[in-house]
C-alpha cells in the first residue's frame, strides 16, 4: 500500500513540475504562444499518467474493468441528451475514481473524453477535456485516500467546484488563442458567458453524487474486491 | 449524434470502409502531418490575404469531401464563439491609434476591431479543418498512429470505442423492460427524470460489468498477456506518402521560418499597417495554399491523370 501511494504521489508531483515549468514560460514569454506553450504544458502533465500505465504489468480483467467504466462515462451522455445540460459523466468519473485510485481516476476520465469524442466527432477541445476529466479522476482519486472523502456533503461540495473548473478550463483553449490582451477582465468576461452552463454543470454534479454515490460506489467497489482488481 | 440513433448499421467512419478520395488513402502519418500543418497556419499567418484564402480552401476541400451540411452545421456551431470574439476583443482592449467609438470609459479601436475579425476568421478555418479531418482521419487510422507508441493504451481505446455502441443497444433493452415496472425517462419533471436514467445507468453498469469481466477470462484462457503480442497493420508506408510527407515538411518549414521573420502578419499594434504583400509575402502565400488544398491537388493530378489515359 505505501509503495503505491508513493509512486502516484511521484507521478502526480513530476507532472505539477512540469506543468510549473512551462507556466513560468508563459508568464516569462508574456503572451507571446501562449497557445503553443499551454498545449505542452498540457500534454507534459499527461505524459508521466500514461507512462504509468503504459508500463504496468495489466492484466486482461483490470483492462476490460476500466474500459466498461469508460464506456459507461461516455455512454452516459447519450440518454441524458434530451435533459438539458444534465450530464453524468463527470458523476461517473468521480466515483470510479474514489474507489480506483488517481491513476485508473485519470485513465478513466481520459479515455471517456477521447471515445466520445470518437463519436460526437472530434474538435480543437479534444485535448482539454482528456484533461479536465483526467484530472477530475487524479483529484478525486487523491482525496478517496482521506475519511472525510466518504461524507457525501464534502463530495458535492467537491463535484460543485469541478463542475465550474472543467468550465473555465474549457473556456482556456479559444480565449486564450483569439482574444488579446488577456488580462483578468479578459477570463472574468469568458466565465461570465459560459456561467450558466457551469453552473447547469456543477448542479448536476451535486444532485448525481448526492443521491447516487452509495449504490454506485457499492457497485464498484463489490467488482473490484469479487475479481481483486487493481491492487 | 445519429451515429448513436442507428446502433444496428455501422456508419462507414465506424467500419473503416475505404474512401473514394485519393487524400483518404494515403498513409495517416502523411494526413496526420496536413492537418496539424493547416492548423498551425490558420494560427501563424493573421493576416486577412492568408485568412480568407485559407477559409475558402478549406471550405473547397470539404465540398469536395461531400461535407456541405457538416460545414454549414459547424459554422453555426461556432458562431457564438466567433460573435463573442469579435465583440469581447475591442472591449478588452484600448490600443491603438484610431479610435471609432468612445463609450463611457472605453475606447474602441479600428485596431481592435480588425483584430478581432480576423481572429474570428482563424477560428472558422480550424473548426472546418477539424470537420475534414473528422471525415479523412477515421478511428481506425487515429489508432493506427499510437498503436506503436503505447499498444496498451490503445487496446483500452479500442475497446472502450467497441463497447460504445454495445452499451447502446444494451441500454435500449433496459429501457424497454425498465418501462414495464414504470422506470421511465420519458416523461415527468427534470429530477424525476434524471433520477431514472440515473437508476437505468446502474442496471447497464453491473449487467455489462458482469459480461465483461467474463470476457476478460475468455480473453486471459487464449493466451492474452502469455507473450509480446503481434498486431496486424492495415496502412503501408508508400513511396508517394514518402514524397508528399517530406515536401509538406520541406515547404511548411520554410513558410515558418519565414512567419517567424514577421512575414504575413498584418501589423496591428500600435498603428494598423497596410494589407500589401511583400514579394517573401506572395510566395509564403502561394506555399501555403499549394499545401492547405493538397485534397483537391491529388484529386485533380489522378482526373487528369485518368482522362489523359482513356
Amino acid at each position: 500500500m505505501k509503495s503505491i501511494l508513493k509512486n502516484s504521489w511521484s507521478s502526480f508531483g513530476l507532472a505539477f513540475i512540469i506543468m510549473a515549468i512551462f507556466l513560468l514560460f508563459i508568464v516569462t514569454l508574456q503572451g507571446q504562444h501562449f497557445l503553443l506553450f499551454s498545449l505542452i504544458c498540457l500534454v507534459a502533465s499527461m505524459l508521466p499518467f500514461y507512462w504509468r500505465f503504459e508500463t504496468r504489468d495489466i492484466r486482461a480483467r483490470e483492462i476490460i474493468f476500466i474500459a466498461v467504466l469508460a464506456a459507461i462515462a461516455a455512454v452516459s451522455r447519450v440518454p441524458f441528451a434530451p435533459l438539458p445540460s444534465v450530464q453524468p459523466t463527470s458523476f461517473v468519473i468521480i466515483v470510479s475514481a474514489l474507489v480506483l485510485g488517481p491513476e485508473s481516476g485519470f485513465i478513466v476520465g481520459s479515455t471517456a473524453a477521447i471515445v466520445s469524442n470518437m463519436f460526437l466527432g472530434q474538435g480543437p477541445w479534444t485535448p482539454w477535456q482528456m484533461f479536465c476529466w483526467g484530472m477530475m479522476g487524479v483529484t478525486a482519486g487523491l482525496i478517496g485516500r482521506y475519511k472525510w472523502a466518504q461524507n457525501k456533503y464534502w463530495l458535492c461540495v467537491f463535484g460543485f467546484v469541478w463542475g465550474f473548473l472543467f468550465g473555465w478550463i474549457m473556456n482556456l483553449w479559444y480565449v486564450v488563442a483569439y482574444v488579446n490582451p488577456l488580462t483578468v477582465k479578459t477570463f472574468i468576461a469568458a466565465y461570465v458567458a459560459s456561467f450558466y452552463f457551469d453552473l447547469a454543470h456543477a448542479l448536476s454534479n451535486v444532485f448525481f453524487l448526492f443521491l447516487f454515490y452509495e449504490s454506485w460506489s457499492r457497485i464498484i467497489k463489490r467488482f473490484k474486491i469479487k475479481y481483486g482488481l487493481l491492487e | 449524434m445519429d451515429v448513436y440513433g442507428r446502433s444496428r448499421q455501422r456508419s462507414s467512419r465506424a467500419s473503416g470502409l475505404k474512401s473514394q478520395l485519393v487524400f483518404d488513402q494515403l498513409n495517416p502519418i502523411v494526413i496526420f502531418a496536413y492537418y496539424v500543418i493547416v492548423i498551425a497556419f490558420s494560427m501563424v499567418f493573421i493576416h486577412p490575404i492568408f485568412l480568407l484564402a485559407e477559409l475558402l480552401v478549406v471550405i473547397a476541400v470539404n465540398f469536395s469531401a461531400k461535407q456541405q451540411k457538416k460545414t454549414f452545421a459547424t459554422l453555426q456551431g461556432a458562431l457564438f464563439m466567433m460573435v463573442f470574439i469579435v465583440v469581447l476583443n475591442p472591449i478588452i482592449n484600448n490600443r491603438g491609434a484610431h479610435i471609432i467609438w468612445m463609450i463611457g470609459g472605453t475606447v474602441i479601436t479600428a485596431e481592435a476591431v480588425v483584430y478581432g475579425l480576423l481572429m474570428a476568421i482563424s477560428l472558422a478555418v480550424l473548426m472546418l479543418t477539424f470537420v475534414s479531418y473528422n471525415h479523412s482521419m477515421t478511428n481506425h487510422k487515429f489508432m493506427y498512429l499510437f498503436v506503436r507508441i503505447s499498444p496498451q493504451l490503445t487496446l483500452l481505446t479500442m475497446i472502450t470505442m467497441r463497447f460504445v455502441p454495445l452499451f447502446i443497444r444494451r441500454f435500449t433493452n433496459i429501457k424497454n423492460v425498465q418501462k414495464t415496472r414504470g422506470v421511465q425517462m420519458e416523461t415527468g419533471k427534470l429530477r424525476e427524470r434524471a433520477h431514472a436514467g440515473m437508476r437505468l445507468m446502474e442496471v447497464l453498469l453491473t449487467n455489462s460489468l458482469v459480461e465483461a469481466l467474463q470476457t476478460a477470462d475468455s480473453m486471459t484462457a487464449r493466451g492474452f498477456g502469455a507473450q509480446k503480442r503481434t498486431s496486424y497493420q492495415r496502412y503501408r508506408f508508400t513511396q508517394r506518402d514518402g514524397w508528399l510527407l517530406a515536401g509538406l515538411v520541406g515547404i511548411s518549414s520554410f513558410c515558418f521560418w519565414q512567419a517567424s521573420h514577421g512575414v504575413g502578419r498584418l501589423p496591428i499594434y500600435p498603428v494598423l499597417g497596410s494589407v500589401r504583400l511583400t514579394a517573401t509575402g506572395w510566395l509564403c502565400l502561394w506555399f501555403v495554399l499549394i499545401i492547405d488544398s493538397l485534397p483537391l491537388l491529388l484529386e485533380g493530378w489522378e482526373y487528369l491523370w485518368w482522362s489523359l489515359r482513356k
